[in-house]
């Protein structure tokens, strides 16, 4: 059994709470660092992450999409989405399939 | 690379059985390239549409859920959420798509209050006191806690995908191994070899020939 971690500023992560995910609030770089390690030595199974951190510390997250957990997921932003999850999704597709198969009707 | 081997019979039989072994791993392997791709395309169709569902319903509980925090004092909204919502917790198996092992995640652990599955129509019990909060909170809250299982699946969605991306490329190196390089290799072998041997048949024969040229005229 393991639980879902949100890694996340502050007024993004609080919802979260109630729908029982643990909660690392994190407002700039240097916290979000300490609070990955924290969970990185959790028992998590889900890691959620919005994409302003995820931007902030890419570096850090590329050697977990590798890992078997905890899944990375990148959470779309409250305010204006930048579709950094997608852009995730596409780059994959595209090394798997050697193609941009998808989204064709969008650009 | 050139392919090295003496000109023999054995070894050509040899060489032409690697060819053979090479065609039936090249069909096989390229029968579980189209497999994963079509559970690929099925898949990735899923996340995208996931996505979209997520990005939507997530931007609407977040407006309902600052509407709750202009009403609620910070104080207020810190004891709420302090016990709202029972602990959740994923459980993990895996199943095999095409030898690929992919996770799947199932939400356990809900407090009986809440139900392992909210339904329509059905009032949740909030955990924290419902004098002290408005009922924005309490739309908010429900909100996210249905986001939660898309959250979960999508989670396990995108990993698969990832998994099969890798699985897919690294066939595909495979495939693209045998098909351009070791099955053409192999069959120039065993062409150069059938060629040298028919060489070296000729070259007897007309030793022979000669031979027997000098043994009559004697």
């Amino acid at each position: 059994m393991s639980k879902v971690a949100v890694l996340g500023q502050r007024d993004a992560v609080l919802g979260f709470k109630a729908s029982g995910a643990v909660c690392f609030p994190a407002d700039d770089a240097e916290e979000a660092r300490a609070a990955l390690a924290k969970i990185l030595e959790g028992d998590y199974a889900i890691l959620l992450v919005t994409e302003e951190i995820a931007e902030a510390l890419r570096k850090e997250l590329s050697p977990l999409y590798e890992k078997p957990r905890p899944i990375v997921t990148i959470l779309p932003d409250a305010r204006k989405p930048k579709g950094i999850g997608m852009e995730l999704l596409r780059k994959r597709v595209e090394r798997a399939v050697g193609a941009n198969i998808l989204f064709k009707g969008e650009e | 690379m050139e392919i090295r081997v003496n000109a023999t019979r054995q070894e050509l039989t040899r060489l032409k059985a690697r060819v053979r072994m090479a065609k039936r791993g090249h069909k096989l392997l390229k029968d579980k390239r189209d497999q994963l791709m079509k559970e690929f395309l099925a898949i990735v169709h899923e996340s995208q549409r996931l996505r979209q569902e997520l990005e939507k319903k997530l931007s609407l509980a977040y407006k309902s859920f600052s509407l709750a925090r202009a009403v609620l004092s910070p104080p207020a909204l810190e004891e709420a959420l302090m016990v709202a919502g029972g602990p959740e917790e994923v459980s993990i198996s895996y199943r095999h798509i095409m030898n690929v092992v992919v996770p799947e995640m199932y939400i356990t652990g809900r407090s009986p209050a809440q139900g392992s599955q909210p339904e329509e129509g059905r009032v949740m019990l909030p955990t924290y006191g419902l004098a002290s909060t408005s009922s924005d909170l309490d739309d908010a809250l429900a909100q996210f806690r249905g986001i939660m299982p898309l959250l979960v699946r999508l989670s396990c969605i995108e990993r698969t995908i990832q998994l099969l991306a890798d699985e897919i490329e690294k066939t595909r190196r495979r495939v693209n191994a045998l098909e351009y390089v070791l099955i053409p290799e192999l069959e120039q072998a065993v062409k150069d070899v059938e060629m040298r041997l028919e060489e070296m048949d000729r070259a007897n024969a007309s030793r022979l020939m000669k031979i027997k040229d000098i043994v009559r005229a004697h």
